[in-house]
């Protein structure tokens, strides 16, 4: 019995040798790469241990010794990052708004290409009215702009994190969809494909046993790029005052600023949250470039 | 329907005719017109004999194979296998056929998924139609391995296809048509893509596998020596039509039809010094869309008279079981 369980081992210490292993190979070699993933972990430290980290509560309105609240106080050796007109702490606020930027960023990613994923390989398999129906679906999707249906989204329904993570899902998967069918396009016309069909395997086996694995690499990649633009999406919508009004996040930070008309003299509550979301897109996209290297080895050589 | 005289599988005409789409208004206009890959083929293949299907790349007969398996759907015409009709198999009777009938492919590199090991390849068969336990199906696939020559088999079974040589990985794609005892398999290619010095092999094992097993096979290939090695009949065909038919050994000596005179003549001798006749044909395949009128091949043809250009030949018998569709060759009596 030992031995039937071997190929399913095996099979995994190959998708670690055709992908993981040359990325990490890459990342040795890559400044850049390094450096992206540097900063990502860094954030998602910062986010699990964010409560632990944050010298004060975000939300409690802090007083100076002289017992008057802490207006637009500088940046001191107790707020390091100074605090806002109601006498928050920034420096935590920023701590705890990494916790959003990644959760929708991996989540929405997620979806986007579970969602991406399964229907570029569908229309890229079955062809014909199915492929074009979807493809016609995705050029409408690439008619709306992103962050204007986000935000009508919110204005919709009750604006929350969930709410802003589906919203970027249910538009951005058009682009994954339409990466993922081109690949599966031509996979689908290997023989082993065919071989598979000789076996006797259904459509649905062929589709996410022999066809999926191989354009594996492909998918990780848009989620990647996904991961940026959600992040980008979230700080977007809830800047413009349409997020989860609840949660924390840096572009919820940056929309405070704004409406208390702080942004012109209180730089010290600005240049964080965006400092922090430059800083994290910089990484995952630092991250994706280099992934796409591995993936796609052409562009290597420019 | 059972065949009569030893016929194993018979094919009564078989057409395939790809769409050709040009445009959107075109399509309105309905003027649909078609590429005639195979355009209305008979053969039969006995128990346990090589079939050849010779012919330049556009000639139809990897479709002719692929059919014959059911990769793709005839647009018309029957195919008898033992007594049942295959050509409009579908569902559950389709993937029965499966275990009756398998393929081996032309490219040995692109026909392994690169994330399968060996063993991942050739056991989905047997996973899909749910044969045997696991560990009889290892079993199962050892024993198609060392069919093929793998020895021993354990020492491939978990192993990548990247890691196999060209050679190697064809066997492992017989392997892998064999793990379900077939009795029909159809070799499209098989050795085309292999140095030259190790095909002997692969085409030794084909002949070895037909006599231990009775099995019965359609080898696909434009490499004439390869077929006469192998095939105990074979048929040439060009632009979707069988032009000649006959024992390989009889075809060898006097093939009549210029085209498949000049596939022979293309076939280099190992003796440099040896002359012999050629036949010179110009050009390239045409094009399957608009057919010339007469013969298909008067456009290439040297000895192209004025029938040709009128009147479609049809197959005539010559002599028993060599058959020639052509108005010049062999030299008719009347």
């Amino acid at each position: 019995m030992a031995v039937t369980t071997m190929p399913q081992t095996k099979s995994k210490s190959g998708f670690r040798r055709s992908l993981l292993e040359p990325f990490l190979d890459f990342v040795r070699r890559d400044r850049l790469a390094l450096i992206g993933i540097l900063i990502i972990v860094s954030f998602i430290l910062i986010a699990v241990f964010a409560p632990f980290l944050a010298p004060h509560d975000p939300r409690d309105m802090l007083r100076r010794e002289d017992g008057t609240l802490a207006r637009l106080d500088p940046p001191s050796l107790r707020h390091p990052f100074g605090t806002t007109n109601l006498g928050r702490d920034v420096f935590s606020q920023v701590l705890i708004g990494t916790r959003a930027a990644l959760l929708v960023g991996f989540l929405a990613a997620f979806f986007v290409t579970l969602i991406g994923t399964n229907i570029g390989i569908i229309a890229g398999y079955y062809g014909g009215w199915v492929d074009s129906l979807l493809m016609r679906l995705v050029d409408i999707l690439y008619a709306i702009p992103l962050i204007p249906f986000v935000i009508i989204m919110m204005a919709l329904v009750e604006p929350s994190i969930w709410n802003v993570i589906w919203g970027i899902s249910l538009l951005t998967w058009r682009t994954v969809a339409r990466i993922i069918r081109s690949q599966v396009l031509s996979v689908s016309q290997r023989p082993y494909v065919k071989a598979a069909r000789m076996a006797g395997c259904s459509n649905f086996r062929i589709m996410y046993y022999h066809i999926a694995p191989n354009i594996l690499p492909l998918a990780l990649l848009e989620m990647a790029f996904a991961v940026g633009w959600a992040i980008t999406a979230e700080a977007s919508v809830s800047f413009v005052g349409f997020g989860d009004p609840t949660v924390i996040s840096w572009g919820q930070i940056l929309h405070m600023v704004f409406l208390t008309g702080a942004i012109r003299t209180a730089w010290w509550w600005v240049v964080p949250p965006g400092l922090a979301i430059a800083l994290l897109l910089i990484g995952v996209f630092f991250t994706a470039r280099s992934l796409e290297e591995v993936v796609n080895p052409r562009l290597r050589r420019r | 329907m059972t065949t009569a005289n030893g016929r194993f599988i018979e094919v009564k005409g078989l057409k395939k005719y790809f769409p050709v789409h040009r445009g959107f208004l075109d399509s309105l206009r309905s003027q649909s017109k078609y590429v005639k890959a195979i355009d209305d083929i008979d053969f039969f293949i006995k128990r346990g004999e090589i079939l050849g299907l010779a012919g330049e790349s556009g000639s139809g007969k990897t479709t002719t194979g692929e059919i014959m398996v059911r990769l793709q759907d005839p647009t018309a015409g029957d195919i008898f296998f033992d007594t049942i009709n295959v050509a409009d198999l579908q569902g559950r009777q389709l993937k029965e056929f499966r275990l009756r009938a398998q393929m081996i492919f032309q490219d040995p590199y692109e026909t392994f998924s690169p994330r399968l090991t060996v063993f991942g390849s050739i056991v989905e068969s047997l996973k899909v139609h749910r044969i045997g336990t696991s560990a009889e199906k290892v079993d199962r696939v050892k024993e198609a391995l060392t069919r093929a020559e793998l020895r021993p088999a354990e020492n491939f079974l978990y192993r990548y296809p990247h890691e196999l040589s060209g050679g190697q990985r064809q066997r492992v794609a017989i392997a892998r048509a064999m793990v379900v005892d077939p009795q029909f398999i159809v070799a499209d290619e098989p050795v085309s893509m292999l140095d030259v010095s190790i095909r002997a092999g692969v085409l030794n094992l084909l002949k070895r596998l037909r006599s231990d097993f009775g099995l019965t096979m359609l080898y696909v290939s434009h490499d004439l020596s390869t077929v006469t090695y192998l095939c105990d009949r074979q048929a040439t065909m060009y632009l979707g039509k069988i032009v000649e038919v006959g024992p390989s050994k009889v075809m060898v000596k006097g093939a009549h039809h210029p085209y498949t005179k000049a596939l022979f003549s293309a076939v280099p001798l190992p003796n440099p010094d040896a002359h012999r006749e050629r036949t010179p044909i110009e050009g390239e395949i045409t094009g399957n869309i608009d057919l010339p009128r007469g013969c298909r091949f008067n456009p290439r043809c040297p000895y192209a008279i004025d029938i040709c250009f009128q009147e479609e030949p049809d197959l005539v018998e010559s002599e028993p079981g060599h058959a020639t569709a052509c108005h010049v060759f062999p030299a008719r009596a009347d």
